[in-house]
């Protein structure tokens, strides 16, 4: 008896540890596509523009363009990682660091609005909508208010730039000036490169950077698609492990456990909108789930990192400066905004009152979403063009 | 008038209630506090579930516009 079921469960094990591996070694070819695409958006970048790339992006060079720029771009495709890891790409081409920081701001506001839809689902039980609606959007107040307290800082002195910088020309140089230890990605990269390279002038050469920027932007979004959906089965047990270990801990915890899930399955949106039923269900409650959507902001910073070891060059440094910058952003905010109290408690309210009336209100929540996310940006857009 | 309740009651006996009453809070408390932290565990057991209602934005998007236009009805 105790052999049939040993025969009968030994071919099932071997089957998942094969699916098992083959699912990583996907992750691990779509990171090399994701990594190699960087490259190519840069080098597009820098061929399309001539080295002139200031002068195209001479419309975001007022910091509110940019920073609608990263808004709106990430709420449509849904994923700041993608945002962030073309920005790197583009800055690797020649766009000014100071053109992308608001962009990079924007990209993280512009991510909240898939934990806010995810939690439009809970529309029919009046409480659990409540309290759902509010897991969804601190996240947004406190995006909101990071940007609202950072950008003018930004602009005025340059703090984030700067630090990133600083950091960049740490881990940038050796005889190929790429990030220190990731000498081998350049030629690694650079037959997938090469091979797009071809293709785009094999079907227009007067429009081949053009074309290579697309495929560029094309497989980044796809990658990282594909990358999240594997991950999420991948570290779907890893996930449970840390959350469970973070239970009845403080906020510290949570912030940690939040970055690290985020890092595992490498996306900010993964983790925030798991956040959103366990806050509808009213088992955590909202001062309990916050601290893990900061968690998410950090650790969703690590993709634009990685992008950036793709770059090498004189614009390395850029690259890797920028993406930094997303770090040092995101880290700083966290500090400031939660580590004071009085600022800490803005995003709770502001989320719990609106609950409130989106809940009361429904409609409330459809125009906040499409208000927020579009129709600001738009008019913005509009006005600061006039 | 409740307070009256209490009026024939020795000091001592008072005191001795009175801890009695807290130690028994004390234990409610911690009890709540057990379920709490159970229900919160046996809520993430379920993740799975939690991550593919994640992946249907766009249902959950039109879930919503068909609750508002049956209000609206």
């Amino acid at each position: 008896m105790a052999e049939t079921s040993q025969a009968g469960a030994n071919p099932l094990s071997t089957q998942n540890t094969l699916i098992t591996i083959l699912q990583w070694l996907a992750v691990a070819t779509l990171v090399y596509l994701l990594i190699s695409s960087v490259g190519m958006i840069g080098a597009g970048f820098k061929g399309a523009t001539k080295g002139q790339a200031s002068d195209l992006f001479q419309f975001a060079t007022n910091p509110f363009m940019g920073l609608i720029i990263g808004i709106l771009a990430t709420a449509m495709i849904q994923s700041s990682s993608t945002v962030t890891s073309i920005i790197v790409g583009l800055v690797a081409g020649g766009l000014p660091v100071e053109t992308a920081v608001p962009m990079i701001m924007g990209a993280n506001i512009g991510t909240t609005i898939t934990n806010t839809i995810v939690s439009l689902g809970h529309v029919r039980r009046k409480k659990e909508f409540r309290r759902a609606f509010a897991a969804a959007t601190v996240h947004d107040f406190f995006n909101v208010m990071a940007v609202v307290i950072f950008l003018p800082i930004e602009i005025l002195f340059h703090p984030l730039a700067t630090a990133g910088g600083y950091l960049a020309g740490l881990f940038v140089g050796g005889e190929n000036m790429s990030v220190k230890g990731f000498n081998f990605i350049k030629p690694a990269t650079q037959p997938v490169i090469d091979v797009f390279t071809s293709l785009s002038q094999m079907i227009s050469d007067s429009a081949a950077y053009i074309l290579l920027i697309i495929f560029g932007i094309t497989i980044i979004f796809m990658a990282i698609t594909m990358i999240g959906k594997l991950l999420k089965k991948l570290m779907v047990g890893r996930a449970k492990v840390i959350m469970h270990n973070a239970i009845g801990k403080g906020p510290v915890t949570g912030i940690f456990s939040g970055m690290i899930i985020t890092i595992l399955v490498q996306s900010s949106s993964t983790t925030t909108s798991l956040m959103v039923p366990l806050a509808g269900s009213g088992v955590f409650r909202l001062k309990q789930i916050y601290p893990f959507t900061l968690g998410a902001n950090i650790g969703t910073t690590v993709t634009a990192l990685l992008a950036a070891t793709a770059i090498s060059g004189a614009t390395a440094i850029f690259a890797l400066q920028i993406a930094l910058v997303h770090l040092i952003y995101n880290v700083a905010a966290v500090l400031l905004i939660y580590g004071t109290p009085i600022l800490r408690r803005l995003p709770m309210a502001g989320a719990l009152a609106l609950g409130k009336i989106a809940a009361k209100n429904k409609p409330v929540a459809l125009f906040y979403v499409l208000g927020v996310f579009f129709a600001v940006p738009g008019v913005l857009i509009f006005i600061t063009n006039f | 008038m409740a307070q009256n309740e209490y009026e024939d009651i020795s000091t001592k006996k008072l005191k001795k209630l009175i801890s009695r009453t807290e130690k028994t809070l004390a234990k409610l408390q911690e009890e709540l506090e057990k379920r709490n932290l159970d229900d919160q565990h046996s809520e993430i057991d379920h993740l799975e579930e939690h991550i593919d209602e994640a992946e249907h934005s766009l249902a959950n998007f039109v879930t919503f516009l068909k609750e508002i236009l049956a209000d609206k009805r």
